[in-house]
């Protein structure tokens, strides 16, 4: 890089910025567009980005999951070590999904290509889509119970699938050969080349246009107001270690062990530091994340809190560092198994939130379902009968805010702009019926604000069927803060028609038999505040409303909910004593 | 007593604006007039609208209407009392939506509250399955107690939306019936009256809204009728709609909803309609306004459409799943607020200045806009905006930019510039946006650009996308209403229908056609002698089996055996068109059937357009300096577009005034006045 930030004149700054997100919008709707797997397509799992030729991030698209938080650099990076930048050619499309560099679970692969001007190599264009399958002893190679990575799939390390613009036909065998849906597989993989040839052609646009000079200049002079705008807000916290810990329930095989989460965020100046020392050691089961896997998280709550309305450069993430030890459950090393890599996410953000809390007054909600995991059903093909399999992500609740309640159910924070699949579409394509998918009463934390509602979401299997489910955080629900609760916990309830009943939070290719019904409710998020001081016309409303029982009206909220000539009303009187007779206890415990 | 009905009326009433175009079909005359919109009160607004262009209410034949009236009772909350009946287990779809967070990172996000409340929302124990059995009846009891609710909650709508109602209707019916009996005066809404599609959410959003309106609108349009009927009108009156074409009255009571977007509908209605006339086949609608901008391709005449479309933004509102065309909206326009946050980024809109305070030139204070950057660079004189009703405060706007340019290190020139430069670049942005995601590359369409910006913009825009021509067409200030005159009646009817294409017999796909075009045309008997012919146009959702993403297939007219066949080989040339490959070797699977019904309605002469637009021939206003990026200040020729003579040239530097808007041609840009009176600019490769 030659040319310098002051080079810049601000407005043709911003017509490059703006041309940046359009191309990649462009870009990133293209690669779902074209997508064979609703994964893809529907959840979005997937992200799109330049990164240059030294690994640093240009820019990313917006569309993706949260969770890919600038990190694609990590991927591509060892590429450019093997190679060297000398290694590529115009027309090479690498791929790799390696555990050690990646860490990520073996689904997420990046399909990457060398962007060239003038037989110079100055960009990438870097996509990740998470495949359908990729090996493994589990269908979809999703389980919650494996223990090495070998078991999870196959691992391309830097594999060139084409090369000068030809396919590389071993390479797609080898591959094909070697996932259980290969059309599916190869489709989305021929989305992301299609992808990435865009973003070829759109970036040597921008080359064209504006000159290579200016584009490099307006990418320092972006990158150094992404870092300035992150600078402002840290600057703006006191100097001092706040710290905060959670736990997720276990790795999904030792059942009796908790992960717990330690964050410890030093302010200096402008400066972050988190820490992640003391977090749980690698576990057996497949909850282990590689250390991209908490560098991504830790950058989603960066970014939440910085600049919660642009897209991901890499200036953004300057004024942070983030320390972890090897060998913790969110910087295992090979060959820790990590099916269920982003599950300790959600986790890892609020609690980053929670020890930011008390220094960012009025900013940080209670914390939200903490879940990003999902139910499964599947059945395996047999010579007559094509098997399927269904992925349910579980939304549920957020968190109250330090000025209003929690809202609707959402999924998590790592899933970002996802859409939930119709019931209609699911009854067409599925063999079950849904009974009920509804709000879940009493479930938001309570609070002067309360927490939003998790969800409880009924089926009745009409054939034999498969399950794996991975509910987590039932042991540390959604906390609330200032004194409000924490959301009620998540269950999976499965009654199967010989009579038997049975509450659950993992399992893994579980057989449940036609006529079974399985529940599943979804943590509420946590409250904000204290109950008592919630407005008792809101606990009436959401009495009249069924978010809240009569019961809880009146030992959490102490409001008395009677009924009156027009309906349910407020016991004015009793209200008072309940609320005053609290106050009294509070007083006198000083 | 009869009259002779020799005019045609299209009649837009717009939030602020009133805009009217009255065309007489004897004299070939043509009048037009915008006053000012009273919110509260709609004869007034109606009354000063017509006494403006003085039209004897009595000679008007045709009315065509659009109104904002459903859009601003969804906004401010102001329709009726509504409950809603579901499927139990399934009152808070309505609420819980797709669950979805679509401002990522915002850990402050909320959608809108739903139009119903839940204790509003009541279930009923019924069900069928996706293939449409009943696997359980609607009971008399329940019915008696869901009555009895509803009874208690003294609502005034009720909108149903049951399971998989889409496949079979008989619940939704029977429930319908006890509601119509037990509540005369309330307004019902049917889901599948509405929508054949499957997606609960999206089809339990759509009955809710219209139930909520429906009454609204019914109050609207008997106000309007007893109004003209007072002042002896006896001719028809058609409702625009969302979907580009304008229905009966009767329809519209029954379907408010899709009365939602007619505004916008209609500025592209008549960029189709003149670009028919013109022989054009790509055409890009452009509009810009005070507070945002609209984009949408039309193709051979025909705008693009869409199924499904959120009100009032995908973020926080909810979905709609009634035919609408297909224009992307994107937050820059006159009124957009120019501002450098704190490390020196610079942002035009979002956010507006709205009427109030408005721009920095209309002297109430305030931050700078679009049009206060417009003004200090002599593209709007002080003097001409809106007709010289207003006069702008040039010196407001120098001081408003000014701490700006300070943040920026520039001059007050030079930030003005930029403003307009970005603007530019943001609804440049929007029309790549739609063309590029279809495929279309923007370069082999014209652009046509009106509305108060639209023409004061246009040149730049279409320089930033290499579109090498651009159409500024007649009445651009008042295209919507232009665009309402020209309308024809349109009914679309969908319904899901899922099957593998190999295995559909020619005959199969005519007969489930013929019965979902039997089942819906029930305005025939409204549409009267003003109807000048029908005809229906047919498409399917495809999409290679597997995928989720659908391509609308229009079906060839003749039904024989080569229909699939060619059904793909136009799914194959659209799909290579938009992602640069196909799979010819996959199956492909049939989800939906779109018939779209049209009728002809009277239209204005083309010649009488023409002839309209010249109506004066006031002196030369001169010139006035205006500035050009690298060329600066340029002593640049002002004329007004009245004055011009049919095959005229110009070449630019050059500004062309007219009613309510303004023509920038830069240096080298060149154009003629076209034989309806159009300017039509080709527009010069390098920017000034």
């Amino acid at each position: 890089m030659t040319a310098h930030a002051h080079d810049v004149d601000p407005i043709t700054l911003e017509v490059i910025r703006s041309a940046l997100k359009h191309n990649l919008d462009e870009i990133e709707l293209a690669l779902c567009r074209t997508a064979y797997s609703s994964t893809v397509y529907e959840v979005r799992d997937m992200c799109a980005g330049w990164i240059d030729a030294e690994g640093r991030l240009l820019a990313q698209g917006r569309y993706g999951l949260p969770i890919f938080m600038a990190d694609l650099a990590t991927s591509v990076m060892p590429g450019i070590e093997l190679f060297g930048s000398d290694g590529y050619s115009p027309g090479d499309v690498i791929i790799t999904n390696h555990a050690e560099t990646c860490g990520q679970h073996l689904n997420n692969v990046v399909v990457y290509a060398p962007i060239f001007h003038q037989d110079e190599l100055i960009a990438f264009t870097a996509t990740r889509a998470h495949w359908a399958d990729v090996g493994g002893k589990a269908v979809g190679s999703y389980s919650t119970d494996s223990t090495e990575i070998f078991q999870e799939g196959i691992q391309w390390n830097q594999l060139k699938v084409m090369k000068g613009g030809r396919e590389d036909q071993e390479v797609m065998r080898m591959i094909a050969n070697n996932v259980r849906f290969p059309d599916q597989v190869i489709g989305d993989m021929r989305a992301q080349i299609t992808a990435c040839r865009l973003g070829e052609r759109r970036l040597l646009e921008m080359v064209e246009r504006y000159g290579i000079d200016t584009l490099r200049a307006c990418m320092q002079k972006i990158w150094a107001q992404s870092e300035a705008r992150a600078r402002e807000v840290v600057a703006g916290i006191p100097d001092g270690t706040y710290s905060a810990s959670a736990f997720l329930d276990n790795d999904g095989i030792n059942l009796d062990e908790r992960l717990n989460i330690e964050v410890a965020v030093t302010i200096q100046g402008s400066d972050m530091i988190v820490d992640l020392t003391g977090t749980h050691a690698q576990v057996q089961g497949p909850m282990n994340s590689g250390a991209a896997g908490a560098l991504a998280a830790v950058r989603v709550a960066f970014k939440c809190i910085t600049a919660p309305g642009t897209t991901p450069d890499e200036g953004a993430f300057r004024p942070l560092s983030v320390v972890v030890p090897k060998g913790t459950f969110v910087s295992a090393e090979p060959p820790a198994p990590l099916a269920q890599w982003v599950i300790m996410m959600p986790t890892l953000i609020e609690t980053v939130f929670l020890a930011l809390a008390p220094v960012l007054p009025g900013r940080i909600p209670a914390a939200h379902m903490g879940d990003m995991s999902a139910n499964f059903f599947y059945q395996q093909s047999t010579p007559t009968k094509q098997g399927f399999v269904h992925a349910d992500p579980f939304p549920g609740g957020w968190g109250a805010r330090p000025n209003g309640d929690g809202p609707v159910p959402l999924k998590s924070y790592c899933h970002g702009d996802t859409n939930k699949i119709s019931v209609e579409l699911e009854e067409l394509k599925f063999p079950f019926r849904v009974l009920r998918y509804e709000m879940r009463a009493d479930s938001g934390g309570v609070g002067e604000f309360r927490g939003g509602p998790g969800l409880d979401r009924e089926f009745e299997l009409l054939e034999d069927v498969m399950i794996t489910t991975s509910l987590e955080r039932s042991e540390c629900p959604p906390w609330g803060l200032e004194g409000g609760g924490a959301g009620g916990a998540p269950i999976a309830i499965l009654q199967t028609p010989a009579g038997g009943s049975e509450g659950f939070h993992k399992a893994t290719m579980k057989p449940v038999p036609a006529g079974s019904r399985l529940l599943i409710s979804t943590a509420g998020g946590g409250g904000f505040g204290n109950p008592s001081r919630r407005d008792p016309e809101r606990v009436l409303l959401d009495v009249v409303r069924g978010m809240v029982t009569e019961r809880q009206a009146r030992s959490e909220y102490l409001v008395a909910i009677v009924p009156g000539t027009k309906g349910l009303e407020i016991d004015v009187a009793e209200t008072h004593r309940l609320r005053a007779e609290e106050q009294a206890t509070r007083g006198t415990q000083g | 007593m009869s009259h002779p009905h020799t005019v045609l009326l299209g009649i837009d009433i717009g939030g602020s604006f009133t805009d009217i175009v009255a065309s007489n079909l004897q004299t070939g005359e043509i009048s037009y007039a915008k006053t000012p919109t009273y919110s509260q009160d709609l004869v007034r607004s109606l009354r000063e609208a017509i006494a403006a262009i003085s039209v004897p209410v009595g000679e008007i034949g045709v009315i065509r209407h659009g109104t904002t009236v459903v859009i601003n009772a969804i906004l401010t909350r102001s329709g009726k009392r509504t409950a809603l009946v579901t499927t139990k287990g399934f009152r808070d779809v309505l609420e819980i939506g797709r669950t979805n967070w679509p401002e990522p990172y915002n850990l402050f996000f909320n959608r809108m509250e739903p139009l119903v409340p839940r204790e509003l929302r009541f279930e009923i124990d019924e069900r069928m399955s996706a293939s449409g059995e009943e696997i359980s009846p609607v009971r008399e009891g329940d019915m008696s107690e869901l009555v009895a609710k509803i009874q208690d909650a003294k609502v005034e709508a009720v909108g149903v939306c049951l399971l998989h109602s889409y496949v079979d209707d008989t619940h939704e019916k029977l429930i319908g019936e006890a509601l119509a009996d037990a509540f005369p005066d309330a307004y019902i809404s049917l889901s599948h009256e509405l929508s054949r599609e499957f997606r609960e959410f999206e089809r339990t959003s759509t009955v809710v809204t219209n139930a909520y309106v429906g009454g609204v609108v019914d109050g609207y349009l008997g106000e309007l009728e007893s109004y003209l009927e007072s002042q002896g009108f006896s001719g028809r009156l058609y409702m625009m709609e969302s979907n580009g074409g304008v229905t009966t009255a009767e329809s519209a009571r029954r379907r408010p909803v899709a009365l939602v977007e007619s505004g916008p509908a209609a500025g592209v209605m008549a960029t189709a309609e003149i670009s028919k006339l013109r022989g054009i086949d790509n055409a890009i609608a452009f509009d810009m306004g005070g507070t945002t901008a609209k984009a949408c391709l039309v193709e051979g005449g025909v705008p693009l459409f869409t199924a499904e479309y959120f009100v009032p933004s995908y973020e926080q509102g909810f979905p709609l799943r009634v035919a609408a065309l297909d224009i992307l909206e994107v937050g820059t326009g006159g009124g957009s607020i120019a501002r450098v946050d704190s490390v020196g980024m610079l942002t035009v809109g979002p956010e507006s200045a709205g009427a109030v305070p408005g721009p920095a030139c209309f002297g109430n204070g305030g931050e700078p806009t679009v049009t206060d950057a417009n003004l200090v660079l002599g593209r709007l004189s002080p003097s001409a905006f809106l007709h010289g009703e207003t006069a702008l405060d040039v010196e407001a706007a120098r001081s408003a930019l000014a701490p700006l340019a300070d943040r920026l290190g520039s001059d007050i020139i030079t930030a003005a510039a930029g403003i307009i430069r970005l603007a530019n670049v943001n609804m440049a942005a929007a029309i790549r946006r739609i063309s590029l995601d279809r495929g279309r590359d923007p370069r082999d369409f014209q652009l046509f650009s009106y509305g108060g910006g639209g023409p004061l913009h246009g040149t730049e825009i279409a320089r930033e996308l290499s579109i090498p021509r651009l159409v500024i067409p007649i009445l651009p200030g008042i295209f919507s209403a232009l665009g309402m005159l020209l309308a024809d009646l349109r009914q679309d009817f969908t319904q899901t229908y899922m099957r593998d294409l190999a295995a559909l017999g020619p005959h199969e796909l005519r007969d489930e056609f013929a019965a979902l075009e039997s089942s819906a045309r029930s305005w025939e008997n409204d549409i009267g002698s003003d109807a000048q012919g029908r005809r229906s146009v047919r498409y399917v959702d495809a999409r290679y089996k597997g995928q989720e993403f659908t391509i609308m297939v229009k079906v060839p007219e003749e039904w024989d055996a080569s229909l699939a066949e060619r059904l793909r080989a136009a799914f194959e040339q659209e799909y290579q068109l938009r992602y640069g490959h196909s799979f010819p070797s996959l199956p492909l699977e049939i989800v939906g059937l779109r018939s779209i019904d049209y009728v002809s309605l009277p239209k204005p002469l083309v010649t009488a357009l023409t002839d309209s637009t010249r109506q004066g021939t006031g002196a030369e206003l001169g010139s006035r300096s205006v500035y050009f990026g690298s060329a600066g200040f340029l002593e640049t020729p002002v004329v007004i577009r009245s004055d011009l003579e049919i095959g005229a040239h110009f070449e630019g530097p050059l500004v062309v005034e007219e009613y309510g808007s303004t023509t920038i041609l830069g240096p080298r840009d060149t154009m003629v006045v076209d034989p309806m009176g159009q300017l039509v600019i080709d527009i010069a490769k390098e920017s000034a």
